[in-house]
């Protein structure tokens, strides 16, 4: 570990996870809690604890800052300005800060401005009331558009919204009526993802309610057709963005650079390998305590540095860059791959020319099954 | 090594108990041995002669067992042989034997149930066998207890009167001790000769790693002692007795046995092939004439393509089965090959359960997992050419133009319930092809009902239906009758045209298009979507009878990477393409491995 930090490459992304909640949302089995003082302050604590490990041990110049959570919108001020005072960040970063809807305030937005943040990213997931209220979400319509109305006004020019579809007996005509209502509050970025529910959340039993594949496929083509005809363009599977609005943060997961991850379940990519910050509050702040950093890795050889380039370009529109490939994994994609490409080119579901090979958009809503062929 | 239990042939009873599965048998067992103080409290585990442990997990006896069981009457020393039987009817041959080599029977009723179609079947074997019967009246302490009625039934049905119907409750014990004195009193001390020349009737024999095969003997006539030659009948084998003794709780040496005992031999038999139930044991030097009567060598009814699920694992499938068959004479195995599941084996069973215990017991005593192919049984196929042969793999099954006919087993079925549910089971043998041979009330409340049933139409699920027509009361026994000329024909399952060797089945014609139906419609379960649309067809010859179709599929995405866990999303990606990995590709389809499991749960209706 010593040697991995002296030739230590700059990290120019952070990821902050901040776990606690109001409440939890009825779709989500990841790590979060309801806040409580003593263990906000603990875990206020450890991670200045954690960031200033990386301060010491990394050659930071961050580029981008993103906090997500958890509901980081409920960061007290002071806190998040001791979080953020610090930390050497280059000129043009873009700092996102993801926010429930009913948290927005205009005093909050511009301090959060004060400390830097100038990318909101808010879970907006409905514009229905009652969809809201089955999510388990605290906000509600009028609420977003409130909050998007203050963020606006005070000059904030990237916010970004994000859409759940596919609940149980959702139509189309539900998804659009939101989307139309989303878009009509000009956000520069919009992220749609479909509900999955997955064992541990409230939700759960509702599992076999959820609509049929064929019902939320179409769902998924349409938005991409509606979010196009209105100026945003999909980069991502679940990402669309106006021009020059890409999210810089989730656009370094996706290329494979290097990012540091802290906070309790904080994953993060160094040279050499993936680490995952434990899940639960009392084992993050004793393994930080005890300055045991990346107990959970996963080491990345190059072979899998190569299954993983191809798996995060593949979700990006743009796809696999053949000559960046052909020079970092000194093979070429087009050879090596060229009966599963063969197939998929032949079924329609994958292109390539000279410079690239990328997901047809038939591909993307079956992607994994796709992925596992090249993994 | 003496003869210090020795006694005269007057002072042995040789019995064994038989009753429907669950009636009580083994709990009965066990209280005749605490009772007489063969094993006490702490040694005692619950049902001692099933040792095996599927047999105390299915609550039935596979293989039979024999146990020496000394006991006092009246001041005189006495030898009870409890020879414990196998409880299905797929070992019902086992079962003859084991009588044959009694000179009584406990008839075990309980007292809740009363009398059920194995009660029937083993009860005429008992007859036939010319056993004495004790009828035995069990459970009843239980609050569900008709001891009367139970009474009324056995009178009518075995002529006796009520006084000679023991009651007991092997449970608590109660009516135990009437019940041993009830067997020296009634059960007949064997009559053989001690003069004759050697006739041993082998009851049972099975392998130990150790000692080699193990072979539980009834002496009818003469003596055999240690280092004595013997010779087979069947086999025509010869073998030097190297060991002999009692049955006790574990093996008991002894210099010799005599007419009328029961004990082992251990003899340098290598697999219990050679050494069947039923044969005859004599000696070389001075042989029997004759054969004891009733040996058959028992005939697969059943067969089933056995594969293993990991195409590496074939060596280790092999040597598995060979090692069973060591133990197991009945269970028959050839090299088969499948285009879908690669190398395997042809094997013949006696019936559904025994190839049940058999899959299972590869698994627990091999760690070897395995797909079996859908059963089928064995088929009498006489060609225009004037030949004829017998078929029991689906695709071995000639063009239908060169059959003249075919020809399907036929069991003789009987089934004993409520006379309420008559009409349930009479709908549900039609169903099932059955005819009706007779119909008979036992009492005014319950029916014995005599079907010929095809043996193809038993072994898919006709027992699980049978107890659901009857809300569980029904009970049933069959045993091979006949073959019979049948309109049967071959129906193939496609995978986007490609033919499954491993999912043909023979069925009646009149079945060919439910039957077809069903497993499409199972297949369209369990086969995930693909990237394309599949077609799926049950076919007879090249005419389509069936079909159903998996639509492409259409969501398979991880919208969101919490946090950019991408290792998370990396190892759910490797583990989805492992999955797809132990796939087999038929028609460029995927078709897990579950699919085969599947189709054999289909519906046969």
């Amino acid at each position: 570990m010593t040697d991995l930090k002296k030739e230590q490459t700059e990290a120019s992304h952070l990821y902050i996870h901040y776990p606690f909640c109001v409440s939890k949302c009825g779709y989500c089995s990841f790590f979060s809690k309801e806040r409580e003082g003593i263990e906000a302050d603990e875990n206020f604590k450890t991670l200045l604890r954690e960031l200033s490990y990386y301060r010491e041990n990394y050659n930071l110049q961050l580029k981008t800052i993103y906090l997500g959570g958890g509901t980081p919108s409920l960061i007290p001020l002071k806190q998040l300005a001791v979080i953020l005072s610090d930390l050497p960040v280059s000129q043009d970063a873009e700092i996102t800060i993801e926010v429930n809807p009913g948290d927005v305030t205009k005093e909050k937005v511009m301090n959060w401005q004060k400390l830097g943040v100038n990318r909101i990213s808010m879970g907006c997931q409905s514009m229905i009331d009652a969809e809201l209220e089955f999510l388990g979400r605290r906000h509600r319509r009028c609420e977003i558009i409130e909050a998007v109305e203050i963020i606006k006004s005070l000059g904030i020019n990237n916010l970004s919204l994000d859409l759940i579809y596919g609940l149980p007996n959702q139509s189309w005509q539900n998804v659009k009526h939101s989307l139309q209502q989303l878009v009509s509050l000009q956000p520069e970025h919009i992220s749609t993802y479909c509900l999955s529910l997955e064992e541990g959340c409230k939700l759960f039993d509702w599992k076999n309610r959820l609509p049929e594949d064929e019902m939320t496929s179409d769902m998924y083509f349409s938005l991409i057709e509606y979010l196009e005809e209105h100026g945003f363009k999909q980069y991502e599977l679940s990402s669309f963005s106006k021009p020059g609005k890409i999210s810089r943060h989730n656009l370094a997961y996706w290329q494979q650079q290097y990012y540091l991850g802290c906070g309790p379940s904080a994953a993060g990519y160094l040279p050499g390998f993936r680490y995952k910050n434990p899940s639960n509050l009392p084992d993050w702040e004793k393994a930080v305590q005890q300055s045991r950093y990346f107990e959970e890795r996963d080491v990345i050889t190059g072979e899998i540095e190569e299954k993983e380039y191809i798996m995060l370009a593949l979700r990006l529109t743009e796809g696999i860059d053949l000559e960046y490939f052909r020079k970092k994994f000194k093979v070429d994609f087009r050879e090596k791959y060229s009966k599963e490409l063969a197939g998929y080119v032949a079924r329609r579901l994958m292109v390539y020319d000279d410079k690239r090979a990328w997901l047809c958009r038939a591909g993307y809503f079956i992607s994994n099954e796709i992925l596992c062929d090249f993994i | 090594m003496g003869q210090k239990d020795k006694v005269d042939q007057k002072h042995i009873r040789n019995f064994c108990i038989i009753a429907h599965i669950d009636h009580g048998k083994s709990t009965l067992a066990d209280r005749m041995l605490e009772f007489t103080q063969v094993v006490t409290g702490a040694k005692m585990v619950n049902q001692i002669l099933d040792n095996m442990d599927l047999e105390r997990e299915r609550g039935i006896t596979i293989k039979s067992h024999a146990i020496r069981i000394p006991y006092s009457y009246r001041g005189e020393k006495y030898i009870f042989n409890l020879i414990d039987t196998p409880g299905h009817v797929d070992f019902s041959y086992e079962v003859s034997r084991s009588l044959s080599s009694c000179e009584g029977a406990l008839l075990l009723v309980d007292a809740a149930q009363g009398i059920e179609a194995q009660t029937m079947s083993n009860m005429y074997l008992a007859l036939e066998n010319n056993l004495d019967i004790l009828p035995v009246i069990n459970k009843i302490d239980l609050p569900k207890a008709d001891v009367d009625g139970t009474s009324h039934e056995i009178e009518e049905t075995l002529g006796v009167i009520a006084e000679d119907i023991f009651k007991v409750s092997a449970k608590c014990g109660d009516g135990v001790t009437e019940l041993l004195d009830g067997i020296v009193e009634k059960v007949p001390s064997p009559k053989g000769s001690m003069d004759a020349p050697l006739k041993a009737l082998i009851f049972d024999s099975f392998f130990d790693s150790y000692r080699g095969v193990i072979v539980l003997v009834r002496m009818m006539d003469g003596e055999l002692k240690k280092g004595d030659q013997i010779k087979l009948f069947s086999t025509g084998k010869d073998f030097r007795v190297e060991e002999i003794g009692y049955l006790g709780l574990t093996f008991e040496p002894q210099s010799g046995l005599s007419a009328g005992e029961v004990g082992y031999i251990i003899g340098g038999v290598k697999e219990v092939a050679d050494a069947r139930v039923g044969d005859t044991i004599t000696t070389l030097k001075n042989p029997c004439i004759e054969a004891l009567a009733g040996f058959q060598e028992p005939k697969p009814m059943v067969y089933s393509g056995i594969f293993p699920m990991d195409k590496e694992d074939y060596a280790d499938l092999r040597d598995s089965i060979g090692k069973l068959k060591l133990n197991d004479a009945s269970l028959t195995f050839e090299p088969e090959s499948s285009l879908a599941l690669g190398f395997g084996f042809r094997c013949g069973f006696l019936g559904m359960l025994h190839l049940e215990i058999f899959k299972e017991r590869l698994y627990r005593e091999f760690g070897v997992q395995i797909l079996a192919t859908t059963p089928s049984v064995r088929f009498n196929v006489h060609l225009s050419n004037g030949t004829s042969r017998v078929i029991y793999n689906p695709i071995d099954l000639p063009d239908p133009v060169v059959i003249n006919y075919i020809e399907e087993p036929i069991m003789a079925v009987e089934i004993i319930v409520p006379s309420e549910f008559v009409g349930n089971i009479m709908k549900l043998c039609q169903e099932r092809r059955g005819e009706q041979q007779d119909l008979q009330y036992i009492d005014e409340k319950r029916v014995a009902i005599d079907y010929e049933m095809p043996l193809i139409e038993i072994i898919f699920d006709f027992y699980d239906k049978l107890k659901s027509v009857s809300k569980g009361y029904a009970s049933l026994d069959y045993q091979f009758k006949k073959f019979r000329r049948s309109q049967v024909v071959k129906v193939d399952i496609l995978i986007n045209g490609d033919k499954v060797d491993a999912m043909s089945f023979i069925c009646h014609e009149s079945k060919a298009y439910n039957w077809g139906k069903s497993v499409t419609e199972k297949l369209q379960e369990v086969i995930p979507r693909q990237q394309y649309k599949v077609a799926l067809q049950a076919s007879i010859g090249s005419k389509v009878i069936a079909r159903s179709t998996i639509n492409p599929a259409r969501k398979d995405v991880t919208a969101k990477c919490y946090g950019g866990d991408i290792t998370r999303k990396r190892k759910l990606l490797e583990k989805q393409k492992e999955g797809k990995k132990r796939m087999k590709e038929i028609g460029h389809v995927q078709v897990p491995q579950e699919a085969f499991l599947e189709v054999l749960k289909a519906d046969r209706d």
